[in-house]
């Protein structure tokens, strides 16, 4: 419950502040809303001149006067009402805008644990579909506050009139906001549940248009529209518990000022018989009244996008309060401008958060220029050591150390830099082939980027591609084979020019035979930088300098790759030799 | 569609009933000013205020059933849509997915179908409340002096100038927020699917840079919506002052003429007046409607790209056995094609390895198996019967397609391993994982085969992955397999049990491999070697061995590739 509440107010603190942050826009739309109701009022009062001192008289100097001031005021209540959209629709764009550039950068800080337990479908429904509800309550803000202050106008002017109808009528309206308050916590709740839903929706699609080689390949398409249609009806029921509620508190809304003009006609009425009140004083207050059941409605449909905002709001802070695990040091250490590129794992224990240890007191040392080759049976936690050198993670104990300093006292763009990490699978983004090579130095000349697509063993390939290193590449890089992706990938980490290379499988799904040719690349690129290499594959492990076996989360052996071959049963049962052999 | 139907009918008549209720009142006060106050007889009084009574008790009855009938209707039409949409995922040709990117395929089914939501909620009942107040206000207009009526019309055609300006614009204003909204989501969507590889590289900053003109642009898209928009409405007042005007210049001299009485001008001018309102509100809506058309334009753009794989309305199941066999199947892409001429009998329960060159077409082999697409010339036949002329659910259930990467789902190892099948029991499951021999190295993790995968997988190797496509595989049953590039990448001790995995599923069932590794090639029963998307040789490994032409040169060169120190 107290965790549910500070939630709730999580989400009221992000929703003043969005109105905050666009508080011009806000007073914008207030006042032009506030004129432009000035002008709906005065319109009629207009008429009524004209008709009293033109018509009636036959004053055609007069009537001229007052339907020029009609024309006037029409003029008046044009601007403003332009004004007023104007501002709305700015206020609406730019707090949309600004709320999924928050969520976008700080999803960009959040670690890679983080990103391991929420998916990117998820975090794109919180910054389209949750920011879209608080972009509605923007977009309807200045409207709103123009209807509160005409409905405490016509107040006023009801209770100057009359003070004892006035009561009587105006009784609705304090029900109206304590229905009003009651109702907003469920509209809270259950906005919060729907955007929920669709954030559920969105995920699988994201996941099925990721996976769709995987879904086509199998005949999964299916059983996942199944699992779809189940989600989407999720999303039906619900939008239908808030139809439910609205269901309940908008005919109030509507019925509660009906009350009012029942009571002026029947009351009033009865007084204007009895001579209390008079005619004229009767008529303007039925108009007045009348006045009150358009804003009244607009302001109950208003509670309830304010309460849908602060429902999104809540699953929205909920990302932007989450805090990365790692964390940039207050005064980082600088690192000197030529990293030497000596790395060392001390003690280091890590587990993903079941408790079950991956890393369990890993010591590892890598001299600067030194090549490494880590093997290990699956599930050892080889990926693990490289997150941790790159420090996409940090260790639950122990430490991790970049030539002698901790990597958490290190600037973390400078430990990034540093250490380049060259991944299993090959993200490419949707740009050409020259800026997915670029992407670790954007300002790499093309002569660099040749060179290192030389190196990588990926001129060729890319030479043959439709418009070469301008060939724009699908968003997962479709159109090009596993070992093309990689070998794109180890162009980038060569551009990147780190002094620590670590590459996490990175030449799996390069064929056998063309890894043959990027051993000689692989050899050069290792030339001078320290490297780790997690590979599973005789020839390109034997290209480091000494290998590691990682096993049970230690490092059990050690060596060079001929004299483990030689002395260890263990080793060569790993690489399977006498399997193969 | 129809219950849609249904109830969109009752939310409209909900609306006119509500509509009639509103408008009864000014005319229950003129009663009772006429008939009673003025004359001083409260009886007259009395019965206004019960008939207000009643009709205003019966109103939150007619408000709640028009907020559930619609609210019913919108969100079921909405439902559909989405289901439709995704429906249509599973329809689209894989080249559709190498053109379209994720982030805009993602807010088709989300963003656009969430904007609509007004239109479907909202927008068409209030559109028909507001058009009936504006008709019958018009008729009593017309009812009260033809004369005045005709004379209002001088706002028609700043009407009818403002709003044909407004509908010239909005088509495209709305469809570039739309379009808009498609690039801001991408460029999340790509940010955050990569955001591993954004954060090791340090490209953070770049991201957002590349990012945010795409999000401004969103905004620059808005913004010229709502220049557009206040075409439509910023001139109402005109032209409600401009009617006005004329009426009551014209009412003057009539009034001077004694053409017509002060009680008609003032209930005209009171009408007039009123007029607006609906007309304020109809267009307000009217710009909801065309922002939601804009959205649905976009859906429907998706629902009808073309499928070019389709079932024939004769289509037969394929049949679980027999041979596979290509005859003279020629494919490309645009022009150039990709496989040329290509035949091939493939027996029962044969193993090929297809072996070639990147680029030679064995994977456009693979896609044309598993009718990714259809063959522009030629034919695939299973079992004498053409992949065309088959139902599309035999199809996916017989022949089967392994892809290099192991794709995981949210969710847990087992309901991964189901997820062709979701009714398949634990048992049918734990079945599948034994007979590829992969059981005991999920039942021994923490929780089983109850282990959260999470988000991409990353907490299996990638052999483990594979291990899990292998026992989707088992479970499924097809007749044929086809393996693309799938033993590529994995450790050699996890490749020895992804092996045996494969071997155990491949039992009794014909097998394509796309080798890349020829020791796959060396155990296939028979080895076809493309070159240039034609078959230049087909026989068994030891054969083409023996021929020393091209297989044999790849065999030397492997054979080297793994005796390098």
């Amino acid at each position: 419950m107290g965790e549910h509440d500070a939630q709730r107010r999580a989400a009221w603190r992000f929703v003043r502040a969005v109105i905050r942050s666009q508080s011009a826009g806000v007073i914008g739309a207030a006042l032009s809303g506030l004129l432009w109701q000035v002008g709906a009022v005065a319109a009629p009062l207009m008429v009524k001149q004209a008709i009293d001192r033109g018509v009636l008289t036959r004053d055609h100097s007069a009537l001229l006067i007052w339907l020029g001031a009609l024309l006037f005021v029409g003029l008046l209540e044009m601007a403003a009402g332009a004004v007023r959209h104007l501002y709305a629709i700015r206020n609406r764009a730019r707090s949309d805008a600004r709320v999924r550039d928050a969520i976008f950068a700080h999803a960009l800080r959040l670690d890679a644990s983080y990103h391991d337990r929420v998916g990117p479908g998820e975090l794109m429904s919180r910054a389209s579909s949750d920011s879209e509800q608080v972009a509605r309550m923007m977009d309807s803000i200045g409207h709103t506050i123009g209807y509160v202050l005409t409905v405490f106008a016509v107040a006023v002017v009801l209770l100057v009139i009359d003070w004892k109808l006035a009561l009587i009528v105006l009784i609705p309206l304090p029900l109206i906001s304590l229905a009003g308050w009651g109702y907003s916590r469920r509209y809270h709740a259950q906005s919060e549940r729907l955007q929920a839903a669709w954030g559920n929706a969105a995920s699988l699609v994201e996941e099925t248009v990721a996976g769709i080689r995987v879904v086509k390949g199998i005949g999964a398409g299916r059983p996942l529209a199944g699992d779809f249609r189940a989600r989407s009806a999720r999303i039906v029921e619900r939008a239908l518990d808030i139809a439910r509620l609205d269901a309940v508190f908008m005919p109030t809304l509507e019925f509660l000022p009906l009350l009012g003009l029942l009571a002026v006609l029947w009351l009033g009425g009865r007084r204007v018989i009895a001579g209390d009140l008079s005619l004229g004083s009767f008529v303007a207050f039925n108009a007045y009244v009348a006045m009150l059941v358009w804003p009244l409605r607009v302001l109950g449909q208003r509670v309830t996008t304010l309460q849908k905002a602060v429902g999104a709001s809540a699953r929205i802070s909920e990302v932007l309060e989450a805090e990365p695990k790692l964390r940039e040091p207050r005064h980082p250490i600088k690192l000197e401008q030529a990293v030497r590129g000596d790395v060392r794992l001390a003690d280091v224990r890590f587990g993903h958060e079941d408790g079950h240890p991956v890393l369990d007191g890993l010591d590892l040392h890598l001299a600067p220029g030194e090549s490494l080759a880590l093997v290990g049976p699956t599930g050892s936690g080889k990926s693990t050591v490289a997150g941790l050198l790159a420090r996409l993670y940090d260790p639950d104990e122990g430490a991790v150390l970049l030539d002698g300093h901790n990597v958490r006292d290190l600037a973390l763009g400078d430990v990034r830099k540093a250490v380049a990490l060259v991944f299993e699978e090959t993200f490419l983004f949707s740009d050409t082939v020259a800026e997915n090579i670029r992407f670790a130095r954007p300002n790499a000349n093309d002569e660099e980027i040749s060179r290192a697509a030389e190196l990588a063993g990926a001129a060729a390939f890319i030479a043959d591609l439709p418009d070469g290193y301008e060939t724009v590449l699908g968003e997962r890089g479709f159109s090009l084979s596993g070992g093309q992706r990689q070998r794109i990938a180890i162009a980038r980490a060569i551009v990147a020019d780190p002094a620590v290379l670590v590459l996490d499988d990175a030449t799996s799904a390069v064929d056998a035979t063309k890894e043959h040719e990027i051993r000689a690349a692989l050899t050069t690129v290792m030339q001078g930088r320290t490297t780790l290499v997690i590979a599973h594959r005789p020839a390109t492990i034997a290209l480091a300098d000494r290998v590691a076996v990682l096993d049970g989360g230690r490092i059990v052996e050690q060596g060079t790759h001929a004299d483990l071959l030689r002395g260890s049963a263990r080793y060569r049962a790993l690489l399977a030799l006498e399997a193969v052999a | 569609m129809r219950p849609v139907r249904g109830r969109y009918f009752g939310a409209a008549a909900a609306v006119i009933a509500s509509t009639l209720i509103t408008l009864s009142g000014p005319a229950l006060v003129r009663y009772a000013v006429d008939a009673g106050i003025k004359k001083h007889d409260t009886h007259p009084l009395n019965v206004a205020a019960i008939i207000f009574l009643c009709l205003a008790s019966l109103k939150p009855f007619v408000v709640r059933a028009q907020i559930l009938l619609a609210a019913t209707a919108g969100e079921r039409f909405l439902h559909s849509l989405r289901v439709a949409s995704f429906d249509k995922l599973q329809a689209l040709p894989l080249g559709f997915y190498e053109r379209e990117r994720a982030g805009v395929l993602i807010s088709r089914l989300t963003s656009d179908v969430q904007s609509l939501n007004e239109l479907v909620r909202e927008a068409l009942v209030e559109i028909v409340g507001s058009a009936l107040q504006i008709v019958l206000t018009v008729v009593a207009l017309i009812f009260l002096s033809p004369e005045l009526a005709a004379i209002s019309l001088v706002a028609l055609p700043i009407l009818v100038a403002s709003s044909w300006s407004f509908h010239h614009g909005a088509g495209r204003a709305y469809h570039a927020i739309r379009d808009r909204v498609a690039e801001t989501l991408t460029a999340l969507q790509e940010g955050l699917a990569g955001v591993r590889v954004v954060q090791a590289f340090r490209r953070e900053q770049r991201t957002l840079e590349r990012y945010r003109p795409r999000s401004q642009a969103q905004i620059r898209a808005w913004r010229r919506a709502s220049f557009v928009n206040i075409r439509l409405f910023a001139f109402l007042p005109l032209a409600q002052a401009s009617a006005l005007i004329v009426v009551l210049l014209t009412a003057a001299s009539m009034y001077k003429d004694g053409k017509i009485s002060l009680g008609t001008v003032t209930a005209f001018v009171l009408y007039l007046i009123q007029l607006f309102d609906p007309i304020g509100r109809f267009t307000e809506w009217l710009g909801e409607f065309r922002q939601g058309l804009a959205a649905l334009a976009k859906i429907v753009g998706l629902l009808e790209v073309p499928a070019s794989i389709t079932q024939k309305p004769s289509a037969v199941e394929l049949p679980h056995k027999g041979a596979l066999a290509l005859s003279n199947v020629t494919f490309g892409y645009r022009k150039r094609p990709v496989v040329r001429d290509l035949t091939l009998e493939v027996a029962p329960g044969e193993h090929i390895a297809l072996v070639g060159a990147t680029g030679a077409g064995k994977s456009t082999v693979a896609k044309l198996l598993t009718r990714q697409y259809d063959p522009q010339q030629g034919s695939i036949q299973l079992g004498g019967v053409d992949l065309r002329e088959g139902t599309l659910a035999s199809l996916r259930r017989q022949i089967v397609l392994l892809p290099q990467e192991g794709h995981l789902f949210t969710g847990t190892i087992a309901d991964n391993v189901r997820l062709a099948h979701p009714e398949a029991s634990d048992e049918d499951v734990r079945r599948a994982l034994r007979t590829i021999g992969a059981l005991d190295r999920f039942e021994s993790l923490p929780q089983g085969l109850d282990t959260d995968v999470q988000t991409r997988g990353l907490r299996l190797s990638a052999g483990e992955r594979q291990l899990v496509g292998i026992a989707r595989i088992a479970l499924a049953d097809p007749a044929v397999i086809v393996l693309d590039e799938a033993t590529s990448s994995l450790d050699p001790a996890t490749e020895v049990a992804v092996e045996t995995a494969l071997s155990a599923v491949a039992e009794g069932r014909t097998v394509i491999t796309i080798a890349h590794r020829l020791s796959t090639a060396q155990r296939a029963d028979r080895v076809a070697v493309m070159e240039h998307g034609r078959l230049v040789e087909v026989a068994s490994h030891d054969e083409l061995v023996e021929q020393g032409e091209r297989y044999a040169r790849l065999w030397a060169s492997w054979q080297a590739g793994l005796a390098a120190p």
